[in-house]
């Protein structure tokens, strides 16, 4: 599991790649912790590379959504695979996040 | 572990002791021997030294020998004329040298008219206690022209001494006689005169020579025959003969150089014995020795090196004794540390050490112990909180998970209508799965299951507030989507973790079979069909509990035809994960559905359960895992 963070053109582009699972949950919300304190808030997050999320990640992204909300930012999850939207979608998460 | 401790101390003095017994034994070596070659030639010199002087003891007797002799020459000369003059002067001769036995005066043949023998002889006479008596010697029988003592002076004109002999006519005596021609004017041999000497006093002179027990001294003549042998009665025996028969050639060289004539020392082995022999000659051409058991000689030395042996053994031992004590000493505290270091292993962590008062290595070894003791005593302490914290912690768990066992109900209900089982296993002592369910009214069937996001205490604190909400909300409220909006108001305050909880809540009436649902973003439930054929409910997500407050949520409804099953789970089952990261999935849940043969509702828990530990086999469980099924009977 890994995080990127990199700024292009005022947005804050962001990847996720790997597992999130028990193992890891705390080492993941560690590496989306800059995320959660931006100057400028508006994430674009690539999840290309996101093969599994447990419901502790999914956690995490909610933590995510309410801190960019908090800051008046918007966060955007990109390119998810079908198997994670798929807990997205069982969750009712999509209807919080805004998947693309 | 005293023995350990002797046992060092013995080894190292050991050690010490064998390196200075070493030194000390080839330090004493070299000092015996040169003390055996000091001792040795001392020994030799004195041996010399006493033979020499008695050589000279006798050669001073054989001097006033000669003298008498010599000193009646000149008179026997004067006197030519008068035969008769004779007797008064061999008697004069015997009575005034007392070492001379008896003298003769000799004279050629027919000297005097008439007298064709004629030596007067005076000698003491041993049958008459020693009175002097003079006889005329020469006659048919004693044809002394023929005689050594006389032809050997009366040939050559010079003295000479005859080999010894023991005399017959007399005493029995040992005998050497000294023969002076008296050479006349015209240069002829005019008479012999003769002076016997007594050979016991050569022989109680060296008898007197006696440095050693078993020493002896022989006196030769010059042709080699025994004049005097202290210790034997060789009397004229050959002494070239008797050295022949030893079998060290050694004592044959000895003596032909001894009859020689030459002054030495030798050493030869006689019956295994060595003998020590030094020799020399006398002016008259006789030759002394003195033979010693060489043993004898170096007694001296022997027991020297005896007594170095002695005081070398008694040093070792001492310095072996005082070794070990320092040795013992010094390891000593090695000793105590080996109690203390007992003790600690013990767990007497505080134990006193012993005291050390040198700055060494020991005293470092204290102050090491010393730091050992303090940390493992500060670990300890350590240890012990921890232990007892995880101690607190696990049996606080324990009754956590017994009261959390306690809150999921485990009396299902006795209904001909429905046959209901719930099974739940948290992955740890807590989780934050849970079901339930309660029938109202003889009628009406109110079921839930859930999942809070996460586990352990957390999830189970959430899982406590959330059934507790459900038990007070479904007594009064009969709609399903408004029991979770009221949940989930209730959840949604105050949740600054962002912890959220994903739940189907069912309502089944029993006598028609309508089903009323309301999804807060839980796992799709699977729906047997009484034909047995299973497919996942076609579900409206909404939202999972706890993330937004007055969320609307929305209720659905089926209807299930009697002999139909529903199979409700968290995603402890589907994402029940093998060591690759496999996971069981919906398709394996289906074709369980499918599958199953179970009898009742208990069963049918049991085998899903037994199915997903066969596909993860020995990997952990790595979520709380439940599982609720009910199979609609039939409507009365």
């Amino acid at each position: 599991m890994n995080v990127t963070i990199a700024n292009e053109g005022g947005k804050v582009i962001s990847a996720v790649t790997g597992r999130v699972d028990t193992t890891n949950a705390a080492d993941f919300q560690e590496q989306m912790k800059p995320l959660m304190s931006l100057q400028n808030p508006d994430i674009e997050m690539d999840c290309s590379g996101l093969e599994y999320t447990s419901s502790q990640g999914l956690r995490i992204f909610l933590m995510l959504q309410k801190a960019v909300s908090a800051n008046g930012g918007k966060l955007v999850l990109l390119n998810m695979q079908p198997q994670v939207k798929e807990v997205f979608d069982i969750t009712g998460f999509s209807n919080i996040i805004s998947i693309l | 572990m005293n023995k350990h401790n002797s046992s060092f101390a013995n080894r190292l003095s050991s050690e010490f002791v064998l390196v200075t017994a070493i030194l000390f034994i080839t330090a004493l070596g070299a000092a015996a021997w040169c003390s055996h070659i000091l001792i040795s030639r001392e020994a030799t010199k004195t041996a010399q030294n006493m033979l020499d002087a008695a050589v000279r003891e006798i050669e001073n007797e054989i001097q006033k020998v000669e003298d008498a002799a010599d000193g009646v020459a000149w008179i026997v000369e004067e006197h030519l004329d008068d035969p008769e003059y004779m007797y008064h002067i061999t008697n004069r001769l015997v009575s005034r040298s007392d070492n001379v036995y008896g003298s003769a005066v000799a004279f050629p043949p027919d000297a005097f008219p008439g007298k064709h023998y004629f030596a007067p002889y005076t000698f003491r006479n041993q049958a008459k206690g020693g009175a002097l008596t003079s006889i005329q010697l020469g006659n048919e029988n004693y044809d002394y022209f023929n005689m050594e003592w006389y032809s050997a002076a009366a040939s050559t004109g010079r003295p000479h001494w005859s080999e010894p002999y023991i005399d017959n006519g007399g005493g029995e005596m040992e005998m050497a006689t000294y023969s002076r021609p008296v050479i006349g004017s015209d240069g002829k041999v005019k008479a012999v005169v003769t002076a016997d000497f007594y050979l016991k006093i050569a022989s109680d002179i060296l008898n007197k020579v006696h440095p050693y027990p078993h020493s002896r001294t022989v006196l030769a003549s010059a042709t080699g025959k025994y004049i005097v042998d202290v210790n034997s009665g060789f009397f004229g025996n050959d002494i070239l003969s008797s050295c022949g028969s030893l079998e060290d050639n050694r004592a044959i060289e000895a003596a032909e150089d001894m009859l020689n004539g030459s002054r030495g020392i030798a050493r030869y082995i006689n019956n295994g014995k060595y003998s020590l022999v030094t020799y020399g000659p006398l002016k008259n051409g006789w030759t002394a020795a003195l033979i010693c058991d060489y043993k004898e000689v170096l007694k001296n030395s022997a027991r020297m090196h005896a007594v170095l042996f002695c005081i070398a053994m008694l040093g070792l031992a001492l310095l072996f004794l005082l070794c070990r004590k320092i040795a013992r000493k010094l390891t000593r505290p090695l000793t105590d540390f080996d109690k203390s270091a007992q003790q600690i292993a013990e767990g007497n962590f505080n134990t006193t050490l012993p005291e050390i008062k040198s700055e060494d290595e020991i005293r470092h070894l204290r102050d090491s112990f010393e730091h050992m003791q303090s940390s493992l005593n500060k670990y300890i302490e350590e240890l012990k909180v921890t232990t007892s914290a995880r101690e607190r912690i696990e049996s606080e768990l324990n009754i956590a998970n017994k009261i959390q066992m306690g809150i999921v109900p485990n009396v299902f209900p006795r209904d001909s209508r429905i046959d209901l089982h719930a099974w739940l296993k948290p992955a740890r002592e807590v989780g934050g799965d849970f079901y339930d369910f309660l029938i109202r009214d003889d009628r009406t069937l109110y079921f839930a299951i859930g999942d809070v996001s996460g586990k352990g205490v957390p999830a189970a604190l959430v899982m406590s507030v959330t059934i507790a909400a459900f038990r007070s909300i479904a007594k009064l409220e009969p709609d399903s989507a408004q029991m979770v909006s009221k949940i989930n108001d209730t959840l949604s305050e105050g949740n600054s973790e962002a912890m959220f909880v994903t739940m189907f809540v069912g309502k089944l009436d029993l006598c028609t079979g309508e089903m009323t649902y309301c999804n807060a973003g839980h796992n799709r439930i699977v729906v047997i069909d009484p034909q047995g054929k299973a497919s996942f409910l076609n579900q409206k997500a909404n939202l999972a509990i706890g993330l937004a407050d007055g969320f609307k949520y929305e209720e659905e409804s089926i209807f299930l035809t009697p002999g139909t099953r529903i199979v409700l789970y968290t995603d402890g089952v589907t994402e029940a994960e093998r060591d690759d990261r496999a996971q069981f999935g919906n398709e394996r849940l289906l074709r369980w559905a499918s599958e199953q043969k179970c009898a009742n509702a208990g069963e049918a828990c049991d085998d899903l359960y037994r199915n997903i530990k066969a596909f993860t086999g020995d990997a952990p469980q790595n979520d709380d895992i439940t599982i609720m099924t009910f199979k609609y009977k039939a409507n009365k």
